[in-house]
């Protein structure tokens, strides 16, 4: 085995998700390679210092897009600013493959308060949030067929995530009770931020990140009802969600495509990286930054040669770093015995076009037919103004596969996915509306 | 005494490829990594795991979901991820699944759905790589029901079917990926695809019918091993319309060879060859350099069997010069061994050494231990016909070698049986018996049920009190498997024969015999000579009991020899007598009739 292969191989692992200080990171923000606005983490801190009072922000991003690395930058920056950052895993606390409701986000919010300050030694099980919401249910709720006098914190706790029996039941029970239940909750936090002010003296506020919560939806047979307890949360109830403190939530991408969320405020994006402009032409820039990503994972040079060839990879990548990782491993592990650097030319260009084979065959499987003249939209318009709701929602389902990816230069763009492009069958659609573009390497279809 | 390792299931040569990626893959990975492994054979996936496990780089935790409900694949995999003793070492988890398709779908939704949700807790518990092996529909599960999972994949290895496309291998074994090496699986394995096919019916998904199509081609290939041509071309007639409304050409190149193979097994030879020309023009059409010269391969093969040997030849040079232009060196070795058997056929034997040799340079060259041990093999065999034998059984020593090299258990088989024959032609009849012996008990641990029968009808074929023994066992097969009717025929006249026609046994020989040439061979152009000499068996056994022809009709009413379940029953029941406990291979391992 090539031992700087192997390195190469083992540094471009797909699932793993970047610390704000790892030294592999590359700021694409800062390039106004992500939107022309500018580090998307100086925004937020702007937003959170130049605000009044406690201001709530929707923030968003396909999956590996580098969003949880852009908030744990944020976390850092915030902390070194002097704020007290509550960092809120949601996938700890809740399933996120059944709807959501206003309880559920407050519970979630509230035990990763509990868990903060615990872990801080600010409070012991005494003082615990699943205590107080335990005495809080065994007072004011009858679930039928559950008594919940007889669970303890543990199992209550353990129910809440895991049973979905229960958590129907409880939020069923819990409907009429919710804004005494969400007082509860607005209470215990703001009980926690004066107990982190006691101890924390010298520091500013204390701000709340809540993440993964755009992770949550659902299958075939309740996606629209996920779909609907989401825009419930954050536009019908959204005045509810308001919390004590300053506050960034993760929501699902396709949130902030659709008209209500104007009165959301905005909700800040995190796009892929541009490698296309609109209008089809290379985005140079773009394309560079994402070579700069592998170059810090390995020797680019050293291994395959100028390095030009990867070019074509970044381009297919659409600007989306997990892909772009996975192809270029494939490549790397197609030569793993080789045994001399740089591999050759003529085998690089063999294996480059044989892994854009294999990955564009993955997105031609996963393509469903109904889903062509609505993708060939999206080549199109770049936008969904003007989209009736159904085709907006279908869309939520596309943007999961990636096979929409979202971009910014000013305003926010989207474009399909160069591999789904390059399916024999969006070809063919594509050139009957009009819209084939060059394909990376400068041939024509 | 451990069983030995049978011989190694060859992944067809894109398999082979995805085999040795994966190897690659596990080898130069750390920690955790996560695979999708998927293949619509669950014996080639089988045969990945036994691999794996075979060559140490697996773990010790493996769900095996064959013998468990599909349904549980949930539960079993929150109960590893909650053990409180994390893997250790280099382990890898796989979670392979067979079962009926609806179960199938609903256990890897949800087994998905929990690993999304764990999946950090995967990654922190799991110290190395995770693979998840089931059917290629777990990857669109996966996509659409576990995306953060789906996210954060390492890579996915896709195995064709065990029959599929072109083998570089026509050689010898032109048919060999149609052969079953293990006959429960191939037993079940035409249902079970056809259950996967017919749960994708009716579905409009561009994906889901060509993964349809793609098991319709397996269920066909399973359906003809077990003796039902019909049925197999009914299933690629289907694959193939799908594949044409899709304009997937390579779909449908692959659906005409197997085709071409079961007309051209069957006797139409004029039918299989159109049927290739249009593969090969497919081949041409995209350019499927490899593609064609397999087809070439296997339209020379049968062309030689049909004696047209001039014809043969230049196919098989045509399909030399393109191994040649594509560097394809294993391809090219078993084209120049192929053509020298057909060369040494025809008594060229100066011609077919020479081109033997160059074949073994190559294997030599590439590192193809066992086409080298078949190469020698078939050496051997010519040699010792042509009275050499002391030559024949060094090259045949030297193929030993090799096999045990390899643990290739039925060529050590194949190579024992031949060196069998050539006892025996020197008259060492006791040294024959116990060659043949030792091969059939090899081809009994690794389940070549057709060979093990021709063995045990060449052990029949000799004398000795167990001979009846050997060939009842041969017979017993003939029972399950589809027995080439030739040879059944043989084994079934000498099995009257040497029990004597006025033995029931012999009656319900003939009886069986008929049922099996009126059903297994009616498609085929030989089909009324089959029932022909079947029925002059069944007269045979009729006449030692006076009865008359015109009776014959009403006594077989009689004697319920037109009721197949209950002749075939109460033949099974006479073998076992016979046979008592003088079984060279495992009974247990078949399911009941």
């Amino acid at each position: 085995m090539n031992e700087q292969l192997k390195k190469a191989y083992n540094n471009c692992k797909p699932e793993e998700w970047l610390d704000w200080d790892d030294e592999r990171y590359v700021p694409l923000s800062d390039k106004n390679l992500r939107g022309c606005d500018g580090d998307i983490v100086g925004l937020l801190q702007d937003a959170i210092a130049f605000a009044d009072g406690p201001t709530h922000l929707l923030f968003s991003g396909f999956r590996g897009s580098g969003k949880t690395t852009e908030l744990l930058r944020l976390k850092h920056y915030l902390e070194k600013s002097g704020y007290t950052v509550v960092y809120v895993d949601t996938e700890e606390y809740l399933n996120l493959n059944v709807p959501a409701t206003i309880t559920d986000m407050w519970i979630s919010i509230a035990a990763g308060f509990d868990s903060f300050l615990k872990k801080e030694k600010y409070i012991d099980d005494k003082r615990s949030f699943w205590k107080r919401l335990n005495t809080f249910l065994q007072s004011e709720i009858i679930i039928e067929g559950i008594t919940i006098k007889a669970w303890n914190v543990a199992e209550l706790q353990l129910g809440i995530k895991e049973n979905l029996q229960f958590r129907e039941k409880l939020n069923k029970a819990i409907a009429e009770k919710m804004p005494k239940l969400v007082k509860e909750c607005y209470n215990f936090l703001d009980e926690s931020i004066a107990t982190i002010k006691e101890n924390n003296n010298e520091k500013k506020e204390t701000i709340l990140i809540l993440d993964s919560f755009e992770k949550l939806q659902g299958d075939s047979k309740n996606e629209k009802d996920v779909r609907n307890s989401i825009e419930t949360i954050f536009i019908r109830h959204w005045k509810l969600l308001r919390t004590p403190c300053h506050a960034v939530y993760t929501v699902p991408p396709w949130v902030s495509f659709t008209e209500d969320a104007h009165d959301l405020g905005r909700t800040w994006m995190l796009p892929m990286c541009k490698v296309f402009n609109m209008d089809g032409t290379r985005h140079t820039d773009g394309i560079n930054a994402m070579l700069q990503l592998l170059e810090k994972r390995m020797d680019v040079h050293g291994i395959f040669g100028n390095g030009r060839q990867l070019e074509k990879l970044a381009e297919l990548s659409g600007g989306y770093p997990r892909d772009l990782l996975r192809m270029v491993r494939e490549v790397i592990l197609r030569n793993a015995r080789i045994g001399h650097l740089p591999i050759p030319g003529g085998k690089l260009e063999a294996d480059i076009a044989r892994v854009t084979d294999i990955f564009t065959e993955t997105f031609d499987h996963g393509l469903d037919g109904d889903d062509i003249p609505l993708l060939c939209k999206v080549a199109n318009d770049h936008s969904l103004s003007g989209w009736p709701g159904e085709d907006k929602f279908r869309l939520v389902r596309l943007f999961n596969k990636h096979f929409v990816l979202s971009y910014q230069n000013g305003g926010k763009w989207l474009d399909i996915h160069p591999l789904l492009r390059n399916t024999p069958s969006m070809k063919a659609a594509l050139a009957q509306c009009g819209r084939e573009r060059t394909l990376p390497g400068g041939e024509k279809p | 005494m451990e069983a030995e390792r049978g011989t190694p299931l060859f992944l067809g040569k894109s398999g082979e490829e995805q085999f040795s990626l994966l190897q690659d893959a596990l080898a130069i990975g750390q920690g955790f990594e996560l695979f999708f492994v998927c293949g619509n054979s669950p014996n080639i996936l089988k045969e990945v795991v036994g691999r794996l496990q075979y060559s140490h780089i697996s773990g010790d935790t493996h769900l095996d979901m064959f013998y468990e409900d599909p349904k549980d694949l949930a539960r079993l995999l929150e109960h590893l991820l909650r053990a409180e003793k994390p893997p250790k070492g280099r382990n890898i988890i796989t979670a392979r699944s067979e079962g009926r398709e609806a179960e199938l779908r609903a256990g890897w939704t949800s087994g998905l759905v929990v690993l999304n949700e764990q999946r950090n807790r995967l990654i922190k518990a799991c110290p190395s790589a995770l693979l998840l092996m089931g059917p290629p529909h777990i990857l669109l599960t996966a996509q659409s029901r576990a995306p953060d999972l789906w996210s954060v994949r390492a890579s996915v290895f896709l195995f064709p079917d065990i029959a599929e496309g072109m083998s570089p291998f026509p050689a010898r074994n032109v048919f060999r990926d149609m052969e079953p090496d293990a006959l429960p699986h191939a037993l079940k394995e035409g249902e079970y695809y056809q259950d996967l096919a017919d749960a994708l019916e009716g579905s409009g998904s561009k994906a889901e019918r060509l993964s349809r199509a793609r098991l319709l081609g397996s269920a066909a290939r399973a359906w003809f091993l077990r003796g039902n041509p019909r049925d197999a071309l009914l299933a690629f007639e289907k694959a193939r319309a799908i594949y044409e409304d899709y304009g997937d050409l390579n779909g449908k190149a692959g659906i005409l060879n197997g085709q071409a193979r079961i007309y051209s097994m069957q006797g139409d030879i004029a039918r299989a060859m159109v049927l290739w020309e249009e593969s090969l023009r497919l081949e041409e059409q995209i350019g499927d350099v490899q593609g064609k010269a397999a087809t070439l391969n296997n339209m020379a093969w049968v062309l030689a069997q049909q004696g047209d040997i001039a014809r043969a030849m230049g196919l098989w040079e045509e399909s030399l010069k393109l191994t040649e232009k594509i560097g394809d060196v294993q391809g090219k070795a078993a084209t120049l061994h192929q053509m020298a058997g057909v060369l040494a056929d025809q008594g060229d034997i100066a011609r077919a050494m020479g081109l033997w040799e160059e074949s073994l340079k190559l294997k030599e060259q590439i590192g193809d231990v066992q086409g080298k041990a078949a190469t020698l093999h078939q050496m051997a065999g010519v040699l010792a016909q042509q009275g050499d034998i002391a030559r024949a059984v060094c090259l045949w020593e030297e193929s030993l070698k090799l096999n045990e090299q390899i643990g290739d258990v039925k060529g050590k088989a194949a190579t024992l049986a031949n060196m069998a024959w050539a006892e025996g032609k020197n008259g060492n009849r006791n040294k024959e018996r116990d060659l043949n012996i030792q091969a059939a008990r090899l081809l009994g641990a690794c389940k070549a049920f057709f060979d093990l029968a021709t063995v045990l009808g060449n052990l029949g074929a000799g004398g000795g009190e167990d001979a009846a023994a050997f060939l009842g066992q041969a017979l017993w097969l003939g029972l399950r498997i589809p027995l080439p009717a030739e040879n059944a025929l043989l084994y079934s006249s000498t099995f009257i024969k040497k029990t004597g026609v006025a033995h029931r046994a012999a009656l319900l020989c003939a009886a069986a015999t008929l049922f099996f040439m009126q059903q297994r061979g009616k498609d085929t152009p030989k089909a009324a000579e089959y029932e022909k000499n079947a029925f002059a068996l069944l007269r045979q056994c009729a006449k030692a009991r006076n009865i008359s022809p015109e009776r014959l009709e009403i006594w077989m009413e009689e004697e319920r020899l037109n009721d197949s379940s209950y002749v075939i029953s109460e033949f099974k029941k006479e073998l076992e007598k016979r046979i008592g406990d003088r079984w060279l291979f495992d009974p247990a391992g078949f399911p009941p009739l």
